[in-house]
């Protein structure tokens, strides 16, 4: 799990690893991030979050393989 | 000139610690045919003052390998879809000052009209899509810019956090 920007500051570190039982899609992992970081909640359940599952833009319904990278990120702001 | 693998016209994007319009307009200039009408150009720039609030500086976060991916890939795209004969982005990674240039889009083509639809689109592309983000530092305080214009205080960010 790493976090970027804004949601690094939330969460006080840029990575860690989380445990979810076998089959947990994103949607369980968003979950369980609410849970635990009540400033980061506010963003994900707004849908105000940008999610890469090993590299790839993922959608809440994908299933999570064993062993993956996440990453969660607010809005991008280029330019 | 240089192309990219799926040989279309010359398209040069990725992430600097500088950008220099001047030069990178230069060299656009030099790779372009005779066949090529039009160049229309972008160049965004930090701004010094935002909300009443004078602007330090910018602090520009980009995420590798997505980020420097996604704008190739924007690039390719566009380039494809609107016909151009070449297509350069250049954005900012890292620490930039007031007035310094942060993003430098250039697109040629036959004519005017395409031209200017794809430095639009472009431009849009890559402040939604290039997987950078923002923390402006300015009079007030510190704040995370999201999406278009959104900006959080840094501080009230970390604090609302439950676990440490």
């Amino acid at each position: 799990m790493k976090y970027v920007s804004l949601f690094r500051d939330i969460a006080a570190k840029k990575e860690e690893s989380i445990e979810l039982p076998g089959g947990a899609r994103l949607r369980d992992l968003i979950r369980v991030l609410s849970e635990r970081y009540s400033g980061l909640g506010e963003y994900l359940e707004r849908g105000e979050f940008v999610a890469l599952v090993n590299g790839k833009v993922a959608e809440l319904e994908e299933e999570l393989p064993d062993n993956s990278e996440v990453v969660v990120m607010p809005p991008i702001s280029g330019g | 000139m240089s192309t990219n693998p799926r040989n279309l016209p010359d398209a040069n994007c990725g992430f600097r610690d500088e950008i220099r319009p001047g030069e990178l307009l230069e060299e656009a200039l030099s790779a372009l045919g005779d066949d090529v009408g039009a160049v229309a150009v972008f160049v965004g720039r930090v701004k010094g003052v935002v909300e009443g609030k004078r602007v330090d500086s910018l602090e520009y976060e980009v995420l590798e390998p997505q980020a420097s991916l996604t704008l190739q890939r924007i690039c390719e795209e566009e380039a494809e879809k609107h016909g151009l004969a070449g297509v350069r982005v250049y954005h900012k990674r890292g620490l930039a000052r007031v007035g310094e240039p942060v993003l430098f889009i250039a697109a040629a083509s036959k004519g005017r009209r395409e031209a200017l639809e794809a430095l639009r689109e472009i431009l849009e592309r890559v402040k939604h899509e290039a997987f950078v983000w923002k923390l402006e530092r300015r009079e007030d305080g510190e704040y995370w810019v999201l999406g278009d214009s959104k900006r959080v205080p840094r501080g009230q960010a970390s604090s609302a956090s439950r676990q440490p």
